[in-house]
């Protein structure tokens, strides 16, 4: 079915946090009106009246940005978290409550149901009953949404919370239940349909419906009881676009549930980090029992450009339809709608429409009377449309005097516009990407951003990001500054990307200047750490059965000493440790070696059958401690056997890459043969298909050009650091050897050429 | 962007080398070329008389450089083929299947146009080559010949200073485009990369693309727009897609994406994807049903072909007309609201500033950095490193964290960037720029309190690096022996100014002169250490000279003076022993290699017979089955083949050289002109032109030293 939603400006205001948007329930009129709060710390509540916004109310400022904004379960009041205090407010805009609570954490998220509060911070979940303290939970690892629902038959709510560690954990009160692993760290979770709570049909002990979203961009629905999770059904991950071949979607951000096509079943909406809002029809709603098995269609997508922070839908227009009203992270606040009249961005139609719909029964004889009517209709449109262009020409016009006056103000101050602070959000995230095995950063900014200079103490590979047209410039670096590079903005947008891909062993900081378009121009300065064993991601456990290298340390150290030399080391690490004796188990991204570490009070062991991984772990280690003056002994176990089957894993990679290289090289003689002879029929079969599948060589030849250098790379540390562990400081003879070796690869002679002798 | 037809050639298309031509005098064909020096020509409305026969092939066994049709020979009334290739120029009538002329051209085929010269009747085929620019009617005959300052990349014909006759617009190598009028240089632009492709708008408009990926539209030799892009383009064409009367630029990118923009605003209107990189755009009536339709190959082969839509007609009328306004009207409304965003956001953040100012700021005068910090920036030369050191400093404490530097010609990319450790409050940037040209530097400088501020001012500043930048003032130096000596009718403070202007470290005062009409000034350069005087005589009024052994740097002072002062025609005598040595073994060599080349030819000639024998010799062999001797038949064989291919080594080799020096002897040629304006600029290279067909070399020199040939 094909389906169009047109975009409705309702708002601007100043930056958003995620969850900061509620649509409130049907109230006296059919109409719905909003909620929103965003940095500045004011809440407001508005709705559209003939296409045109209308403040409902406004609350003072609350003193720090709004972090969250939700609904009391089944009751119309406006729950708000605003750094560590939490504001009720009724439906009138009163302040009926205030809690100030002693949380040291920001209230991210936030869950009201009748006397109860849960309150979900960076790591830490809080219960409050009737404004006291109820419990709280310590969880594992950083919590990306919250939400309640009944699972458990008990008094209170059971919690689900969608953590950062690729986990989806049940709580009953402080008590946890279920820990459901899933495809990729979970960053927003929702309900199928209405909460079981506000549903009256819904009984304790029945399947809650929920769905959850990925940072890999995986969107799973899923059927949860007391005893267990099933995954009914979900989105791929993977998207086709023309000329780009297929690609990634982008984390999802927030997830909603709503009849928008009017199908008579549930349509799922996806808000996600790079903009993209989709619908995607979940299954013709008379077969509403087993719909969640069908596959979801794609219905309609559009993308926003910068990241959508909340989503919602309802009647707010006044219409018939059920629309999505969303917020975006510079602040917009925007509506789709199936209306038609909408296509007007006056409102002026939606105006006309409202009118018609007050006016009943009179449209019936207007319609009758036909044509001439509506040509005056027209002409009224016409005219309504020039007043509220003028009017908002009138607006700019003021608004440029004004802004221009405030500058001069301004410059009077301070002649070169020095701000006093910027105003300007700007915030980023540095992610891995396992699958390409190269890091994301992320950049978002309030307003458009005009230029991105970077700059990095160690080498970093910057890969080219497919999807922007900002243009790459490095300069020279220096041994300082290895890495000098900027980008300038082409396209106007307030959102960017870099690819980069790091030498494992070096440890660095990468730093970006963002530059957004505003004045008083400001820069702001991001900073990320790049850690040695950066290409290593989480895994739940490790493989028993294969040969490790082993790396057993023992001395005076705490576990917290040993967490925190860790964390320079590797990502993904808790802040702190949760155990008195931690286990970690890692996963090298690009080669699947894997590490394991096991580390207590005075003892710590660490396997790993990549001795690259074991040897940067020890130096790391050994640096650290003698900055913290502790003597730390260390004994390091290097396995023979480890070499064969490291070698075994980077083998169908070196193999492949190999191949690749050779079949392109052939490709241009054996294309000039073709046209010289006309046929091909006598060449070997494997040039033919060489000839055949020329282009393809090209192109994934293209897409990876440097791999086969960074896999010989790769193989060639792996060797100087086996004999470095075994005291020889230099191997610099045999490398050349083996360069050589690795030049005209084969599995038996790189493996032989391993396991000689070196003297 | 919905194609109209699409099919596939089934044989790889060279980058560039498409044209389409009606060889018959109306039905078009696609004309390609392909791998191994062969002309690819599909001819699909041959295919009632000759099914097989759909793609045929021209074996030309050299590289191709370019492949243009035209009706070169007015009374044929039909196009014919001009195929150009390193060394030469072949003009073929496909119909009559035979030569019109095939010429060797010394100075190499790079790109071939075809249009109209002024002066010059009948239409010409104009080749651009290593630092020269040809044209040849249908015999052959040489009519048109001028040198330009590097290789030649690109040819076109735009009108483009709005006088009604198209003006040759030629790119070359060094990044320039210049719009020649006859032997006149109407103006040079700078670019920023070589220039790969210049196609006409129309009127006075013209596209170009650049090798970096640039593509952009001149107005009358002023820049409308340009966008750059990651990806090579490989191809630009113009045509009327949209059906609204003027014509968008279309790129063809090596990523296999086509785009076309609009030519006002330079908008992305549409695109579409190929699988491999697009080799052409061309546009042409190929179904021979009236109507032009735009035609992209890509390098595999494939073509697919678009019509202008039909919307844009219906654009017009008068029902979707209400729609058209309407839809106007609500881009304009989107647009009004988002400036009205905009606008918001910036007067908050000004009414928070002036609100934290006034409550906390006005004691201490501490914003992101101290409110009244400012930043000074100056130029000064480096002797030592032989660079332009860029001062930049900010008047407190303040430390600048980095630098972004953007800036044309100045550096590798387009910007650069530093990050001085540690951050101190005054930076020195090192640049050298590579060319002499005059740019202006947009300078952003992040400032800071300390090394840890997570926020930074930025200051943004625009500073211009005078053209002669890499010249430092001296008190004394030696006078170099070169120097190029003209009158100009103007007082020494006039003089004075423009040093002030083209220079940098000029005081402000002239110094007191010795002579109320006299001024010397010297200096040395930095990426050399060459010394370079410029004085103007008190005995003579007017008489200037510059003292220098590089004629080039000569030259191109002359040009800036004659542009400052607003000199059009300027005589000048020069005389510069140094480069004239040079010269004159620059021709001794040309005379060798072309002995060189003689005597190689001839032996190939001797081997290739050799060859034929020896094949014969074998066959014979065979057939008597004489095995023994029939090895030793081909061991000669593949010896003598070891031969060829050593002797076209070395003949490649010189030829190369070959090329080399009559590129030297054409900049020459352009050096000796640019001392000159006007009138004796062109007679300059007319002349040599002469001198060297005649090869009287004695002539030459005269030619460059006085601007007169010997009658003159």
């Amino acid at each position: 079915m094909d389906i169009q939603l047109h975009r409705l400006d309702l708002l601007q205001c100043g930056a958003l946090q995620p969850g900061t948007l509620e649509v409130l329930p049907v109230g006296k009129k059919k109409q719905q009106k909003i909620a929103v709060g965003d940095d500045t710390g004011i809440l407001q509540v508005f709705y559209l009246k003939k296409g045109e916004v209308q403040y409902e109310w406004k609350s003072p400022p609350l003193g720090r940005e709004i972090s969250s904004v939700v609904m009391q379960m089944a009751k119309d009041k406006i729950f708000v978290g605003c750094g560590q205090s939490i504001h009720g407010f009724t439906r009138k805009g009163k302040e009926f409550v205030k809690i100030k609570t002693n949380l040291t954490e920001t209230i991210n998220h936030l869950f009201v149901e009748e006397n109860m509060i849960w309150t979900g911070g960076e790591y830490i979940l809080n219960i409050y009953d009737n404004c006291k303290d109820f419990g709280f939970v310590m969880i594992k690892d950083r919590i990306n949404d919250l939400t309640c629902a009944p699972i458990y038959p008990g008094e209170i709510l059971s919690t689900v919370v969608a953590c950062q560690d690729k986990c989806l954990r049940v709580f009953q009160g402080e008590k946890a239940f279920h820990e459901f692993a899933v495809e990729g760290s979970a960053t927003a979770i929702g309900f199928h349909g209405l909460n079981p709570v506000d549903n009256p049909t819904h009984h304790v002990g029945d399947p809650v419906q929920m769905i959850y979203g990925t940072e890999q961009g995986v969107v799973g629905l899923c059927s949860l009881d007391a005893k267990s999770m099933r995954r009914t059904g979900g989105l791929s991950d993977r998207q086709n676009r023309p000329g780009a071949g297929s690609s990634r979607r982008a984390r999802v951000c927030c997830l909603h549930t709503a009849d928008i096509s009017k199908s008579g079943a549930l349509d799922l909406l996806v808000g996600r980090d790079d903009g993209t809002l989709e619908l995607w029809g979940l299954g013709d709603a008379a077969l509403a029992a087993q719909r969640l098995d069908q596959a979801p269609t794609p219905l309609w997508e559009t993308c926003l450009q910068e990241s959508i922070r909340s989503l919602g839908s309802g009647h707010v227009t006044g219409g018939d339809f059920v629309e999505v009203v969303l917020a975006t992270y510079g602040g917009k606040v925007l509506a789709f709608t199936p209306s038609s009249a909408a296509k007007d961005p006056t409102g002026t139609q939606m105006a006309q429409q409202e009118e018609k719909a007050e006016a009943g029964t009179s449209l019936m004889t207007r319609m009758v009377k036909g044509h001439k009517s509506s040509d005056l209709e027209q002409a009224e449109i016409k005219q309504e449309r020039a007043r509220r262009f003028q009017a908002l020409e009138q607006e700019v016009a003021r608004l440029k005097a004004e802004t221009d006056k405030a500058r001069k103000d301004y410059q009077n101050l301070s002649s070169e516009q020095i701000a006093m602070q910027t105003t300007t959000k700007v915030s980023h995230r540095f992610g891995l990407t396992s699958e390409e095995a190269c890091y994301i950063l992320t950049i978002e900014s309030q307003a458009a951003i005009e230029l991105i200079a970077l700059r990095a103490d160690v080498e970093v590979d910057l890969l080219d990001h497919s999807g922007t047209s900002a243009i790459l410039s490095r300069s020279r670096g220096d041994p300082q500054n290895p890495l000098l590079a900027y980008y300038r903005m082409q396209e106007e947008g307030s959102r960017f990307q870099i690819r980069l891909r790091t030498v494992e062993g070096l440890s660095g900081t990468l730093s970006a200047f963002v530059v957004p378009a505003t004045q008083p121009k400001t820069a702001h300065l991001i900073s990320v750490s790049i850690k040695p064993l950066a290409l290593h991601e989480k895994t739940p456990d490790v493989s028993p059965d294969i040969p490790m290298n082993e790396l057993r340390l023992s001395g005076p150290f705490t576990v917290t000493d040993m967490h925190s030399w860790l964390a320079q080391c590797v990502n993904e690490l808790p802040s702190r440790p949760t155990d008195d004796e931690m286990v970690i188990c890692y996963r090298s991204t690009f080669v699947g070696t894997q590490l394991y570490g096991r580390y207590s009070k005075g003892t710590a062991i660490f396997r790993s059958d990549s001795i690259t991984t074991i040897s940067v772990l020890k130096d790391i280690i050994s640096k650290e401690a003698t900055g913290k003056k502790i003597q730390v002994s260390m004994n390091v176990d290097v396995k023979e056997e480890t070499f064969a089957h490291f070698l075994e894993l980077v083998h169908p990679k070196l193999n492949y890459q190999h191949a690749l290289t050779q079949q392109v090289r052939m490709v241009e003689p054996l294309r000039e043969v073709q046209l010289q002879e006309g046929e091909t029929k006598f060449l070997h079969p494997e040039l033919q298909s060489v000839l055949d599948q020329a282009s393809d060589i090209q192109q994934q030849f293209e897409l990876q050009p440097q791999k086969l250098a960074f896999l010989h790379n790769m193989v060639i540390s792996a060797y100087r650091h086996k004999w470095r562990l075994r005291g020889y400081q230099s191997v610099d003879h045999r490398i050349k050897d083996l360069q050589k070796l690795l030049e005209s690869y084969n599995l038996e002679s790189v493996s032989a050429f391993f396991s000689e002798s070196i003297d | 962007m919905i194609p109209a037809f699409q099919f596939a050639l089934g044989h790889q298309v060279l980058q560039g080398l498409v044209t389409v031509g009606r060889y018959d005098g109306k039905r078009p064909c696609i004309s390609a070329g392909t791998t191994a020096g062969k002309v690819l020509i599909h001819c699909p409305h041959n295919r009632i008389e000759n099914p097989q026969n759909e793609v045929m092939f021209l074996n030309i066994n050299r590289k191709i450089t370019s492949v243009v049709t035209g009706m070169l020979h007015p009374a044929l009334q039909r196009d014919v083929l001009m195929v150009g290739t390193q060394t030469s120029l072949m003009v073929y009538d496909v119909e009559e299947n035979a030569d019109l002329f095939f010429k060797e051209v010394h100075d190499g085929v790079n790109v071939i146009a075809f249009g109209q010269l002024p002066g010059i009747e009948q239409p010409v085929c104009v080749v651009g080559g290593n630092c020269s620019v040809q044209a040849f009617d249908a015999e052959g005959g040489e009519l048109f010949w001028t040198v330009t300052g590097d290789n030649v990349s690109s040819l076109a014909f735009c009108d483009v200073d709005d006088d009604g006759h198209p003006e040759l617009l030629v790119g070359t190598e060094d990044f320039e485009i210049r719009a020649l009028k006859s032997e006149e240089v109407l103006k040079e632009i700078t670019e920023t990369d070589v220039v790969l492709r210049i196609e006409p708008l129309h009127k006075c408009r013209f596209a170009y693309a650049l090798m970096h990926g640039t593509v952009g539209v001149y107005d009358k030799l002023s820049r409308a727009w340009r966008v750059k892009s990651k990806n090579r383009v490989n191809c630009i064409d113009c045509f009327d897609l949209d059906n609204d009367g003027v014509p968008e630029l279309i790129a063809g990118w090596e990523n296999g994406k086509v785009e076309v923009r609009n030519e006002k605003s330079g908008e992305v209107i549409c695109k579409d994807y190929f699988q491999a990189p697009v080799a052409a755009l061309v546009h042409a009536d190929y179904r021979l049903d009236g109507r032009e339709t735009l035609m992209c190959l890509t390098s595999e082969g494939d073509v697919r072909g678009w019509l202008p839509s039909s919307s844009g007609a219906e654009h017009s009328g008068l029902r979707s007309g209400v729609a058209a306004v309407e839809a106007k009207e609500n881009d304009s409304w989107r647009e009004l609201t988002a400036q009205k965003a905009e606008l918001t956001q910036e007067l908050a953040s000004f009414k928070e500033q002036l609100k934290q100012y006034k409550s906390d700021g006005k004691e201490t005068g501490q914003g992101v950095i101290p409110t009244d910090t400012k930043l000074n920036a100056s130029l000064k030369a480096n002797k030592t490193h032989g660079t332009v050191e860029l001062h930049l400093m900010t008047s407190n404490y303040s430390v600048i964290r980095a630098v972004v530097i953007f800036a044309e010609h100045l550096f590798d990319g387009e910007a650069c960037m530093l990050h001085p450790l540690p951050p101190s409050n005054n930076v020195i940037v090192q640049i050298s720029p590579a060319k002499d040209v005059q740019t202006t530097m947009n300078i952003k400088a992040m400032t800071g309190v300390t090394l840890s501020s997570v926020q930074y001012h930025v200051f943004e500043l625009n500073y211009t690096m005078p053209k002669f930048a890499m010249y430092h003032q001296v008190d004394e130096t030696q006078a170099p022996s070169g120097a190029v000596t003209f009158v100009v009718q103007e007082r020494p403070n006039r003089i004075w100014s423009w040093i002030q202007r083209s220079f940098i470290s000029i005081p402000e005062q002239m110094p007191a002169a010795t002579g109320s009409n006299s001024l010397e000034v010297n200096f040395i350069s930095l990426r050399t250490g060459e010394p370079l005087c410029i004085t103007m005589s008190s005995q003579q009024a007017g008489l200037m000279t510059i003292r220098t052994d590089d004629m080039e740097t000569a030259g191109e002072m002359v040009q800036d003076l004659c542009g400052f002062l607003q000199v059009t025609e300027l005589e000048s005598s020069a005389n510069f022993p140094a480069e004239m040595e040079k010269f004159q073994q620059v021709l001794t060599r040309v005379d060798e290699y072309n002995a060189v080349r003689m005597k190689l030819t001839a032996e190939m000639a001797d081997s290739a017979n050799l060859v034929k024998a020896l094949i014969v010799k074998a066959e014979d062999y065979r057939m008597l089955s004489d095995m023994q001797h029939l090895k030793k038949a081909f061991s000669s064989l593949q010896q003598t083949n070891g031969d060829l291919i050593a002797e076209y080594n070395k003949r490649a080799n010189n030829h190369q050289q070959l090329l080399a020096q009559l590129k030297e002897v054409n900049m020459m040629i352009q050096k000796a002109a640019k001392l000159r304006m006007g009138h004796a600029k062109s007679r300059v290279v007319a002349a040599c032109r002469q001198a060297i067909k005649q090869n009287n070399i004695m002539g030459l020199f005269q030619i460059i030293r006085t601007g007169h040939d010997a009658s003159g």
